[in-house]
């Protein structure tokens, strides 16, 4: 049971509840289910059921439901046969200890006519401990999560441990999942019962024990308490006692108790002549709770002994006819799904997110977790599922490269078969991760990110410009986009890529191929274009239309060895730069002419696309639309009267074409709707973060709403850095405003501060400004929104200033990139140029207001934003990710929604030495 | 024998643009290849080759014949997901 949100919170009279007001879908095998609280913490679903009679039921896991969702536990179903209102207090991991308490504390709130008391076996040992062994849930770590609990003086119940401390001790043992432990746990029972012919548990035979001694003195609490109500008392054996049908030889215990308020439910013998070992129907098989069958048989059996009227009509559940689709992109660069309800993207996430491992490929399993968590479905509610590759082309492209390159081929076909064979295999696999039966399709990967730029533009007509490394053949294409369709006009085929072109010089400078090419990007302005002609004259021939050829002798990624190869080199003077070296003038110089050469080439296609569709909006995608440098050129050398590309260029961002493309291809009345924001991930509810400020013990401020922007905004002006933290995370690989670390841009040391004291990065690399839409032309070469941190202006004449030394006669980048350029010195790069953000008041009123607050203190509605991360890491997802990189660097100021946390006030950091070395270098 | 990657440059060319089929749909179902009959499955992958004439067919026809066959059934299992890279960059 695996999610990324926190759904238990620390409790100091029970010791945890559930977060309250949650709804979570919890990975559980290769399926899920959702969890869904109530205001006060506990597992109730919002259905409001009216009737006459209420029964709050105790429990623990059992009854609280792991591993089912509520509608399908024997509480939601008694509610289903009985005219009845039932209200959930069962809480995982209780004892009957901490489900007293809970009874106490809640039932003179809670109207009611019936307890239901479903103590498991297990919950008579857990009486006896002050701390249950669990996953810690920051720290993945077994812990030791204290709980209240009583001890008996002189017959009587002391409450001990109230309130709870907060502190967890760590388990010594390593730590394992509910999966394993809970099979390690049934190996041993199995050699104990079958084997050794043992008592399974003989501490629970003995009615003298501690257990029964504790146990008695609790129900007798509870029967006073509960006073003149009816109480059901329906105890739950172990998985083992029903496995090996034990006799209920607990029930005479309980049995003392029976009377006309008290009555006792046998579910043991009902169970366990329901059991069969060779068909498990009763039992969950990764965690040993109930399944569905044996909560509705539960259900039924304490029906039976209820005098409650059965319902007259059957529970009216809502019925959608909506239309969902999901879009799946892996096994390329960075993987990641998107959720499309009647074709409007409604949730998109990176797996990389999840899994903490920069630009994931792996198949994405948290993403689609995510995504039906934010459109309430399970798995097999979807109409259809995407992916977006034709993998069969692909494959054709390989055998087609294998036979290109001679005695070669066999040994790029060897390398090349397993990758191929999981592509290939790729229905299989989502049918085996996600449980689903239904249709699964296919989109063209150049039409994914066609589809994925045109449909949410604000365009009904559009040219479509994509261009990347390779997509099966297509490594750049040129579309129309009409209203409800896509039409391809021209594409030039592999290995004739501008993708790939760009990449040999990425890693011929020394940067990782697919994730450092923006840092080629960010090193250009250090360089002078030297090398442009001669990357013109030997590796690309460069037509008018912006087609190109490459010159292959120079390159070797045919041979699927590396990017370029020794004749490459010669032209450069030299072998490629190695990884972490240092950066030299040529390095510099090559970026600034791979850069140019780049520009050139966009323009020219784009200028091509103009001509082929004869529209008046440019769209584009893949991953060469990210060099927001080249987008910022568009503006000026193209007749295209308005530009948008698509925030999540990459290939994560081909989850969300594929489902759009199947979506206007197949649906009836297809409705082409522009995508407001890039908004598209999860966010977490202030009951959720306070949850988790408060499991944890941090010491934490809450924003009165009224200033909560003017605080944030004072914080800024005082030079402290903010990680800035609040609702729906980005979909794309740019923190937008709500995964950001934001702060004051006047300040001339504070690009190289942020580099190398947060982010841990190099320090010549820009950062962006975010400001108020409306200022961008007070500061900015540009008049209209870039509200995707997709274009490169320059920074307005104005504000320039002009700095002390030439930064052309020294390679000394700490100095050049120290020196003051502008007003707005630390978001202005070397060539007094800036990637802009624009935020409206209407994309992310928030962040709108902060900027304008900050306007009042310095003049200026413009901040720093750079992503919530450091080197190598993946932006930040929850809020744990969000604390920890909060500590682990020098940012001063956390804000998680309308909490914020001063760094000088928290309590000593304990990490693991050398942590950076956990996210591999990007 | 005649493959599809263009490695050198004809003369006098003027564009290296190239005209699509002219198929509207570019989404299609996944089913022809869900079946586990490597015959079966050989054949609806050469069926959706849009780049080969038809002299590469029956090499190509061997090797994926032989290719899938020599990816045991339960490899599939084995695969490690995280594991998998485009074969062009994983070198990197």
């Amino acid at each position: 049971m695996k999610t990324f949100r926190q759904i238990i919170r620390y409790d100091q009279e029970l010791g945890h509840t559930y977060v309250p007001n949650q709804l979570a879908r919890l990975r559980y095998g290769n399926d899920g289910y959702f969890i869904e609280t109530d205001e006060r913490g506990f597992r109730n679903s919002k259905d409001e059921v009216k009737s006459e009679v209420t029964l709050l039921v105790l429990g623990d896991s059992f009854a609280a439901g792991d591993g089912v969702e509520n509608h399908q536990r024997f509480s939601d179903r008694l509610q289903d046969l009985l005219d009845c209102k039932v209200v959930n207090l069962a809480v995982s991991g209780y004892g009957v200890d901490q489900q007293l308490l809970v009874y106490e504390k809640y039932s003179r709130e809670i109207d009611h006519d019936y307890v239901l008391f479903t103590p498991h076996l297990d919950d008579l040992k857990r009486n006896l401990m002050s701390a249950r062994e669990g996953i810690d849930k920051s720290s993945g770590q077994a812990a030791l999560i204290p709980k209240p609990y009583f001890q008996i003086v002189e017959q009587e119940l002391i409450l001990q441990n109230v309130p709870v401390p907060m502190e967890r001790a760590n388990v010594e043992n390593e730590a394992s999942n509910d999966e394993s432990s809970s099979l390690i746990h049934r190996a041993k029972n199995y050699v104990s019962r079958r084997v050794l012919k043992n008592q399974l548990h003989p501490e629970l035979a003995d009615p003298n024990s501690n257990e029964w001694r504790l146990m008695h003195l609790l129900m007798e609490r509870l029967v006073k308490s509960i006073g003149d109500k009816k109480l059901i008392v329906a105890p739950i054996p172990y998985y083992d006692s029903v496995t090996y049908k034990e006799s209920p030889f607990f029930l005479k215990e309980f049995e003392k108790y029976a009377n006309s308020r008290v009555s006792i439910v046998d579910l043991a013998t009902m169970l366990n002549g329901n059991h069969s070992l060779e068909k498990d129907e009763i039992f969950l098989p990764l965690c040993g709770h109930f399944t569905p069958k044996a909560h509705d048989l539960v259900a039924n059996s304490i029906a039976n002994k209820l005098t409650i009227p059965k319902r007259a009509n059957k529970r009216v559940t809502s019925n959608t006819s909506d239309s969902y689709v999901l879009g799946i992109s892996c096994f390329y660069h960075d993987s990641g799904a998107a959720l499309l309800k009647n074709g409007k993207i409604i949730a998109a996430a990176q797996e990389e997110r999840f899994t903490r491992i920069k630009h994931d490929k792996s198949f994405p399993g948290n993403a689609i977790n995510y995504c039906l968590e934010e459109g309430r479905l399970n798995i097999n509610q979807l109409e259809a599922i995407v992916y977006y590759d034709y993998e069969s082309w692909t494959i054709e492209r390989v055998l087609h490269n294998k036979q290109a390159i001679g005695n070669k081929g066999e040994a790029l076909w060897e390398n090349a078969k397993k990758s191929l064979y999981t592509k290939l295999k790729l229905p299989h696999i989502i049918r085996r991760e996600t449980n689903y039966s239904g249709n699964i399709y296919k989109t063209q990967h150049h039409i994914s990110h066609a589809a994925g730029t045109f449909y949410p533009s604000p365009f009904n007509e559009a040219a479509i410009l994509v261009v990347d490394g390779v997509g099966e053949w297509a490594c750049s294409t040129i579309a129309t986009g009409s209203n409800n369709n896509i039409t391809i006009e021209a594409q030039q085929h592999y290995p004739h890529s501008l993708g790939l072109l760009y990449s040999a010089f990425t890693y011929f400078c020394g940067f990782k191929v697919n994730s450092g090419e923006y840092k080629l990007m960010g090193l250009a302005p250090y360089g002078t274009p030297i090398y442009s002609d001669i990357i013109k004259q030997h590796l690309v021939d460069i037509k008018d239309d912006g087609s190109i050829f490459l010159d292959l002798d120079y390159f070797s990624f045919l041979e699927g060895e590396k990017m370029t190869n020794s004749r490459f080199a010669e032209l450069f003077g030299g072998s490629e730069r190695s990884r972490e070296s240092e950066i030299t003038r040529r390095e510099m110089d090559l970026a600034a002419s791979i850069q140019a050469v780049t520009e050139e080439i966009v323009i020219k296609m784009a200028n091509h696309a103009y001509k082929l569709t004869g529209k008046k909006n440019l769209v584009m995608s893949g991953g060469v639309a990210l060099n927001c440098v080249s987008n910022g050129k568009l503006y000026d050398t193209t007749p295209f009267e308005d530009f948008y590309f698509q925030p999540a260029s990459g290939d994560a961002g081909g989850a969300v074409g594929c489902a759009l493309n199947w979506y206007f291809e197949n649906a009836e009345n297809p409705q082409k709707e522009s995508q407001p924001n890039a908004y598209l991930g999860p966010d977490f509810s202030m009951n959720e973060t306070s949850s988790f400020l408060e499991t944890k013990g941090l010491k934490y401020h809450t924003f009165a709403a009224e200033n909560r922007a003017s605080k944030i905004a004072e914080l800024l002006n005082e030079k402290n850095i903010i990680g800035y933290f609040d609702g729906r995370m980005e979909f794309g690989p740019r923190a937008l405003g709500n995964r950001s670390i934001i702060a004051n841009p006047m300040d001339v040391e504070m690009q190289s501060k942020l580099n190398l004291k947060i982010k841990f990065r190099e320090s010549f690399r820009p950062f962006a400004p975010i400001f108020a839409e409306e200022r961008t032309e007070q500061y900015f070469d540009f008049d209209r929104p870039s509200p995707y941190m997709l274009v490169v202006r320059n920074v307005k004449e104005e504000l320039l200033v002009t700095p002390k030394t030439d930064q052309k006669a020294t390679d000394n980048m700490i100095e050049i990139v120290n020196q003051k350029r502008s007003e707005l010195p630390a978001i202005t790069h070397v060539d007094n140029s800036a990637r802009l953000q624009s935020v409206s008041k209407e994309q992310n009123p928030r962040f709108h207001d902060i900027l304008m607050k900050f306007e009042k203190h310095t003049g200026k509605a413009v901040l720093i934003n750079t992503s919530f991360n450091v080197r190598g890491e993946p932006i930040v997802c929850n809020l744990n990710d969000a604390y920890k990189c909060f500590m682990r660097t020098n940012m001063d100021v956390l804000v998680l929604n309308d909490c914020y946390l001063i760094k000088s006030e928290q309590p000593d950091w304990q990490e693991i030495e050398n942590w950076q070395e956990t996210f591999e270098l990007d | 024998m005649s493959h599809a990657i263009r490695t050198k440059k004809t003369e006098n060319n003027s564009s290296y643009w190239v005209q699509p089929e002219t198929s509207k749909r570019y989404s299609a179902s996944s089913l022809p290849i869900e079946t586990n009959d490597i015959s079966e499955l050989v054949d609806a992958l050469l069926a959706e080759f849009k780049m080969t004439n038809a002299d590469l067919i029956p090499g190509m026809k061997e090797d994926l014949k032989n290719w899938l066959e020599s990816m045991k059934s339960t490899e599939l299992n084995e695969i490690d997901a995280s594991k998998v890279r485009d074969f062009i960059y994983e070198m990197f």
